[in-house]
């Protein structure tokens, strides 16, 4: 086998942040947050900035049905670091609202998805979230503004991955 | 298991071991879960960015590769669809990428494999999915010929990696029955099978199947029989979806794997698991307790 290039192997760095609050207000609940990272590091790379935005309908949806179905989606990018949220129900239990948050470093190929359930809330969808260039950075730790299918709102907290009320 | 993988000739030794790594990596009855290797979804919006990404996922999967066998990379390209008059993709940002741009993303996926290389074999692999194609207006031959060329991407790239011996190459897709039609979503493997490269890894789920019996209706007018068709036929093999519920995901694949067997003289097997973080290893012993000494020790999952 081909032994050239080789670098020292760094072991994956892992997390596993298990949260569960059971906080019921207004018929909310804040979720449950599972993230598993691995992270690498590369040479040369592309700046690709992409201004906070809701994905258009017909935007293809990576993550698979039997895990959410998909009401609507939220793309974000500062050149170096992604978030994309997928808001809707949780594939084999519609009576759950569920996010589905994928996160990457560009540079470093680091990738992470993060599911938030909301018990009972059926379908969520995103509303009046931040936009535009000039959040690029901030939006991917601040929060999203969500509406369940019985039109309670809620915030959706992307710093620490909880959803909760207004 | 069948030996669906081709590679240059100068690597012909290398892939005897590899598919013999395979072939006794099956799951015996009560086996460990193998290390969960990472797949990503591509959100490129310009070709420069798409290369990078795929060149630092590369660089990550070789530094984290886990073990001396053979482990498959996935770059996710988005769904199929007909850019100008070719093939080749929308990407998750919505953002269209031919095959000939898709080709150079994944040569950079070998560049950053190769400079950052630890241990092991990788098959890097083109994966898209089957999302809205006959919504967005593929016909049954435009989906065919997707599939066909695909396994022509591969071999391209495998010509690119033929100087690399720890690498290979292959071709895969998302194919879920909720996303489109089943008539037109076979095209997929019966093109890809057609041009016959390598194995196509179907990564998709058996969304709304039965979890008993050997046959039955899925979603989206789906059967079984077309599931097991898209997974195992020709040069298809399965990397099932098995995320949580997890039992309930292995019992929809026990019964794909029991309607082909019911109807195929070849035993169908599965190639590994694709999980979900956080239970990939738990969803892989569910699938493998479930189909004892069928199970390859592949584990491939999007965020781990």
């Amino acid at each position: 086998m081909k032994t050239n290039s080789r670098l020292k192997m760094r072991n994956p760095r892992r997390r596993l942040v298990i949260g569960a609050i059971a906080l019921l207000t207004a018929g909310l609940a804040i979720g449950v947050a599972a993230t598993v990272s691995s992270a690498g590091q590369t040479p040369a790379h592309a700046l690709d900035r992409i201004p906070a935005h809701i994905l258009q309908n017909g935007t293809p949806i990576p993550v698979s049905p039997e895990m959410i179905r998909v009401s609507n989606a939220w793309l974000d990018s500062d050149g170096v670091t992604l978030v994309a949220v997928y808001a809707g129900s949780a594939g084999t239990d519609p009576a759950t609202g569920r996010f589905v948050i994928v996160r990457q470093n560009t540079q470093t190929g680091q990738q992470t998805l993060t599911i938030v359930n909301v018990p009972g809330a059926r379908v969520l969808s995103i509303v009046k979230p931040p936009t535009g260039p000039g959040v690029e950075t901030s939006a991917q730790r601040g929060k999203l503004p969500f509406q369940t299918a019985g039109g309670m709102r809620g915030m959706l907290n992307l710093s620490n991955n909880t959803a909760g009320p207004r | 298991m069948r030996l669906g993988l081709r590679f240059p000739a100068a690597a012909v030794a290398v892939l005897a071991a590899a598919m013999g790594a395979v072939l006794a990596q099956s799951s015996p009855a009560n086996a460990a879960a193998p290390t969960a290797v990472t797949a990503w979804y591509m959100y490129g919006t310009t070709e420069s960015a798409l290369d990078s990404a795929a060149k630092s996922d590369g660089c990550t999967f070789a530094r984290n590769h886990p073990g001396t066998g053979n482990r498959v990379m996935v770059l996710d390209f988005g769904a199929a669809r007909n850019i100008a008059g070719g093939w080749g993709t929308v990407d998750f940002s919505n953002v269209e990428f031919s095959n000939g741009k898709i080709l150079t993303a994944l040569e950079n996926a070998s560049d950053g494999v190769h400079n950052c290389y630890t241990q092991g074999t990788t098959t890097i692999t083109y994966g898209n999915s089957n999302y809205h194609l006959s919504s967005s207006g593929m016909s049954d031959s435009d989906v065919y010929n997707v599939g066909y060329y695909q396994e022509q991407r591969a071999a391209e790239l495998a010509t690119y990696e033929s100087s690399r011996p720890d690498q290979y190459a292959a071709a895969a897709s998302d194919m879920e029955p909720s996303w489109n039609g089943s008539t037109n979503t076979r095209e997929l493997v019966t093109g890809a099978t057609a041009r016959a490269f390598a194995v196509y890894y179907d990564y998709g789920s058996a969304d709304g199947c039965p979890t008993t019996g050997s046959g039955g209706s899925c979603n989206n007018g789906w059967s079984v029989s077309t599931v097991a068709y898209v997974s195992f036929y020709g040069e298809a093999v399965p990397l099932p979806e098995i995320y949580r519920p997890l039992s309930t995901l292995a019992a929809q694949w026990t019964v794909v794997r029991r309607n082909w067997n019911a109807n195929h003289s070849s035993g169908y097997s599965f190639w590994g698991v694709t999980g979900e973080p956080g239970y990939a290893q738990a969803g892989w012993d569910d699938l493998a307790n479930d189909n004892s000494g069928l199970v390859a020790r592949e584990l491939v999952c999007f965020g781990c």
